[in-house]
């Protein structure tokens, strides 16, 4: 099976794995220990979780199981899920309708030619 | 000023700031740039006008003399859309449309206003939440850094996967958030980019994008916005280039360089829409960087002379616009944009005005009372009904056979009189003859009245009792009451029967 988490998602899993099934309530409250997340960003995220199918949710108490061992997970590419975001500037939007395109090695050499050449 | 009207001088001025920039982009410390451009954003944001002799409108208005070119078409077709857009400004509710066709502009405007804001605070909200699950970092060179900040704003630097190029988000908790893939032992690029962040912090430079993003959206239908918008972004990034260099100075100008070529070769791809913008943003901002100079007197003067000249050409409005208006265009008077207020004043202004009333006499010698009306309202008057008193020399009251060709008729006072007579609005109204007085003197031929004295009538006030307008409406004079218990049948000083006229009605319009 193929799962990709990011790393936030994997903060989840990881206290999933060192505690076993655990309830929602308990990851939270770790994770607030922890990172500082408040319920609602750690909700989110086991919610992301069991719809990639990393966790099984069972009630009562939103009882939370891991689906996979530690060692099957894969890091998402980063890249495939950045150009869905624009931090709500349109500048950013503009960059992502207009440009994101990865320079090519020639551009690059002609920028680091214009200061060479400035210099 | 209308909508319409903000966004066309809004568009010029941009016109203006966008060449200004092509110029000197290199040459002007680039503070200079946001300055303008803030300044841009004022005129887009504020429907109000400040009247400059050397508006670069007054100066349009001396030199060509139809500036009705966008005066009556804005008039038209926005004063209604204006309208509306001050009155939701203000909060005030149901917009009123008169005019149908106004309306379906109104609405498409609003639409496009409440899509784009919408699109940009969903994707806002939708980063936030994403940013929310940032993750902390945990190094000694990052928490000397921000130790070492004197801002009161606590800054925390975060990382997470979720991009590629660093930024800053948050206003009052300000948080710089990183790509996981930095290399948190090198810390001479860390530098440079904690910097450029703290910079965009420490000037606030979210609310401004915030403030530009509010005028995108009201001004969605106009492209030069947009263009402002593109521009003013990266003249942000300039100026904070700018300032992080001031800081490192100029040694550091390659190696910032290097670190931003080797940050955008990182950037992702992926996106099937390929244009030149991006790169030529790029392009200009290492350029930018490295032309870098410590600011001079000598430019710093310069970005304060373009600048004052520049906002005083275009962000302020033609003077007196309304009097040339007026002069240029005798209809204004047909302009529908006239305010309950307006219409309050024009009545009140309304008068009718009693110029005279002489005592004259006929080549024979017979006198009469000769009165002298102006109507200054708007409508012809048809009909008045007014009271005639008559003093001596020596200011008495005196008694009269008004009616004297009546050898039934008493003496009185006052003598009521009736006359049709058309006076046109805005008239004087021509000699008609008088009010014949009977002279006992002159005469004689006539039917001895009374004592059969000689006429003694010196002096004659009059004063309408009631007005009959064309359109049938009957104005009563409010005062005539007053008028008569103080006058009639008393003795009245010699000065104030010689300065009793004009004597002057205000029409109070039903």
């Amino acid at each position: 099976m193929d799962i990709k988490l990011f790393d936030s998602e994997l903060k989840v899993m990881c206290v999933l794995w060192s505690e076993g099934d655990t309830t929602a309530k308990h990851i939270s409250d770790v994770l607030k220990e922890e990172i500082g997340w408040n319920m609602n960003t750690t909700y989110t995220l086991i919610k992301r979780c069991i719809k990639k199918g990393a966790i099984e949710r069972s009630e009562p108490n939103f009882m939370c199981h891991a689906l996979i061992p530690k060692e099957e997970v894969q890091e998402a590419e980063t890249n495939e899920l950045i150009n869905k975001i624009y931090d709500g500037s349109a500048d950013k939007l503009f960059a992502a309708l207009l440009s994101r395109k990865k320079l090519s090695a020639e551009e690059i050499e002609k920028l680091k030619k214009i200061v060479s050449d400035l210099e | 000023m209308t909508l319409l009207e903000v966004s066309f001088s809004g568009a010029i001025f941009i016109i203006a700031v966008v060449m200004i920039r092509a110029v000197a982009i290199n040459s002007l410390p680039k503070k200079t740039f946001l300055v303008l451009w803030e300044m841009v954003l004022l005129r887009l944001i504020i429907p109000f006008t400040i009247p400059s002799a050397f508006s670069i409108y007054t100066l349009i208005n001396h030199n060509i003399s139809t500036p009705a070119f966008f005066e009556a078409e804005t008039n038209n077709a926005a004063s209604a859309v204006s309208r509306e857009y001050f009155m939701m400004i203000q909060g005030m509710g149901q917009p009123v449309t008169d005019i149908p066709s106004v309306s379906v502009w109104f609405v498409v405007w609003c639409i496009g206003m409440i899509l784009f804001a919408a699109f940009f605070m969903v994707s806002y909200l939708r980063c936030r939440i994403e940013f929310r699950a940032a993750l902390p970092v945990n190094n000694p060179y990052v928490e000397q850094w921000i130790k070492e900040r004197p801002l009161k704003r606590r800054i925390s630097i975060k990382q997470s996967d979720r991009i590629s190029t660093p930024l800053t988000y948050g206003i009052l908790h300000p948080v710089i958030l990183m790509p996981k893939q930095t290399d948190w032992e090198n810390t001479e690029p860390l530098q440079y980019i904690f910097s450029h962040e703290y910079v965009h912090i420490y000037r606030f430079d979210t609310i401004t994008k915030l403030i530009a993003t509010y005028a995108l959206c009201v001004h969605w239908f106009n492209p030069f916005v947009w263009v402002m918008y593109v521009l003013f972004n990266r003249d942000i990034e300039l100026a904070c280039d700018e300032s992080v260099i001031k800081q490192f100075g100029d040694k550091s100008k390659s190696a910032y360089s290097l670190m931003l070529i080797s940050m955008e070769a990182k950037k992702s791809g992926l996106s099937p829409l390929c244009s030149n913008f991006s790169k030529n943003a790029i392009e200009e901002r290492i350029t930018a960087i490295m032309n870098t100079k410590r600011t001079t007197i000598t430019a710093l003067l310069s970005a304060c002379i373009i600048v004052f000249v520049t906002v005083s050409l275009f962000a302020t409005s033609a003077m007196a616009q309304a009097d040339n208006k007026a002069n240029d265009t005798p209809v204004i008077s047909e302009r529908k944009t006239t305010t309950s207020d307006d219409i309050t004043d024009k009545k009140s202004a309304m008068t009718i005005i009693h110029e005279s009333a002489d005592i004259l006499h006929y080549e024979d010698g017979a006198p009469y009372i000769h009165d002298i009306l102006t109507n200054n309202t708007d409508s012809t008057i048809v009909e008045t009904q007014y009271c005639m008193l008559a003093y001596s020399e020596n200011g008495s009251p005196l008694k009269l056979y008004w009616n004297f060709l009546d050898s039934s008729t008493e003496s009185s006072f006052e003598n009521i009189v009736r006359t049709k007579a058309n006076i046109l609005s805005n008239q004087t109204e021509e000699y008609r003859g008088g009010w014949s007085l009977y002279d006992g003197e002159i005469m004689g031929d006539f039917l001895k009245v009374g004592n059969g004295e000689a006429n003694q009538v010196a002096y004659s006030l009059l004063c309408l009792k009631q007005v009959v307008f064309e359109d049938g409406t009957v104005w009563n004079n409010p005062n005539y009451e007053n008028w008569f218990k103080e006058y009639a049948g008393k003795e009245i000083d010699i000065d104030e029967l010689q300065s009793y006229y004009p004597y002057e009605y205000k029409i109070e319009s039903n």
